[in-house]
């Protein structure tokens, strides 16, 4: 898949013959000639591989208290890694487990990204988000040089790495593969292994599809956080915290917080955004509670045409997405699709 | 895994008992489950699995379906939300908070009796 080109354009670096080898972790000597053949020439490339100071802090984040505490508990593990590790003798013990991996997983919306930033505020570090397209080449070789590229550029400038919608680099490996794709795909996982392993920072992923994941990659990360959509007390808090204190209004948040149950914080910025828009157009002197409520009903109304069919009163939810023939086989429990 | 012929093919339980009830709404919902899948992928589905999960006070139906479409594999995820009453003792006592549980084997044996 080229998805645009970098700014250093040199020529494929790997030759597929040597790629074919590569085919898992287990294998890890040409993967790691890879990765050491991907940093030789990995001179500061790209605009996109520069760490930024964190947008946002715990204090802008709403979440479900569940999800919060998941938080919470993952972060101590970096809080007290001293503690543990040195005070207690696990570095002898757990020589490379003080790298912290989260993965930030649920429907889109959520706060993932936020909540990227705010891990990289709480802990005082700046973060170095990779997108999928910062990554990917259609040159063979070019996406592990990129790769190894953002981990170098984090290690050196002390950054958290972010991996915003991970799926497309996490999924799983092609067990058959026909062609330079499949191959190009298996190397780029498994230098990600390799890199993964030799990393001690702290490095965070997001995704909407989980699922997808390559279970070499589930291991490697050490706790995987749950984003659900906001429940009543947070739509509720949601809703007062993104109306602005200067705005006049007749908002009923709880009504609306009871009425909308399937929205995300991001639905609910947007609807309040487009509830004002419509009251200035009007001319009228306040933001009408019947505005944001047909905002928010709006909102409902597009997510069900994209991914819904009405089914009695119930709404039915339909997801579509790519997935591997080694999935579809582990889903079944065959051992051939035939 | 439930293939499509068992679906179509399928006769509805007789009786109103609950558990006809819901595994009639079952197979009625899979039916409708398998168009909605062809007007989005436009092939064959080569084979359903069923779970459900616990949510709140409800149970969530889930069946996942599985389809090749241009030599890549396809997984379409279908949900709905069912009042627990509206299930039976045996199928609610395994549905588990946020978790899903596979119901196919459980399906395939009301399918096939």
């Amino acid at each position: 898949m080229g998805i645009g080109r970098r700014i250093d354009q040199s020529t494929p670096t790997m030759p597929l013959s040597a790629q074919g080898s590569i085919v898992g972790p287990k294998n890890t000597e040409p993967v790691k000639q890879a990765v050491a053949e991907a940093g030789k020439d990995s001179k500061p490339q790209a605009a996109s591989f520069i760490p930024q100071s964190p947008k946002y802090s715990f204090a802008d984040v709403i979440l479900p208290a569940r999800t919060l505490e998941a938080i919470q508990n993952a972060l101590a593990i970096k809080d007290k890694s001293d503690q543990v590790f040195d005070a207690w003798g696990f570095s002898e013990t757990h020589k490379h487990s003080r790298k912290v991996g989260l993965n930030l997983y649920g429907p889109p919306g959520t706060g993932k990204t936020m909540v990227a930033h705010a891990i990289a505020e709480y802990l005082g570090k700046k973060l170095l988000v990779i997108n999928y397209a910062d990554i990917e080449s259609k040159f063979v070789g070019d996406t592990p040089k990129n790769l190894t590229e953002a981990f170098r550029i984090a290690t050196d400038s002390d950054s958290i790495l972010f991996f915003d919608e991970a799926d497309a680099i996490l999924s799983r490996r092609v067990t058959n593969m026909n062609n330079a794709t499949d191959t190009s795909v298996n190397q780029t996982r498994s230098v990600m292994l390799t890199l993964l392993n030799d990393y001690q920072g702290v490095i965070l992923f997001a995704t909407n599809y989980i699922s997808n994941y390559d279970p070499a990659f589930m291991r490697r990360i050490l706790a995987h956080i749950d984003f659900e959509l906001p429940d009543f007390d947070c739509r509720v808090r949601l809703l007062k915290k993104l109306i602005p204190t200067k705005l006049p209004h007749d908002i009923r948040t709880e009504e609306l917080a009871r009425e909308f149950d399937q929205i995300s914080g991001s639905d609910i910025s947007n609807a309040i955004l487009m509830a004002a828009f419509r009251a200035a157009r009007a001319e009228e002197p306040l933001v009408k509670h019947e505005y944001l409520a047909d905002a928010l009903q709006g909102i409902m109304k597009s997510k069900r045409a994209n991914n819904t069919w009405s089914d009695r009163s119930d709404s039915v939810k339909v997801e579509t997405r790519p997935v591997s023939e080694e999935y579809v086989k582990s889903q079944l429990k065959l051992e051939e699709l035939k | 895994m439930i293939i499509e012929a068992l679906l179509i093919g399928a006769a509805l339980l007789v009786g109103g008992s609950l558990v006809a009830k819901y595994w009639n709404s079952i197979v009625d919902w899979l039916k409708r489950c398998l168009q909605k899948v062809k007007q989005v992928i436009k092939t064959a589905v080569y084979g359903t699995k069923v779970f459900i999960k616990k949510i709140g006070e409800a149970i969530e139906e889930i069946s996942k379906h599985y389809a090749k479409e241009n030599g890549r594999w396809q997984e379409t995820v279908i949900t709905r939300k069912v009042n627990e009453r509206d299930v039976p003792e045996d199928i609610r006592a395994m549905a588990q908070k946020y978790r899903e549980t596979d119901i196919t084997d459980e399906l395939e044996a009301q399918l096939t009796r």
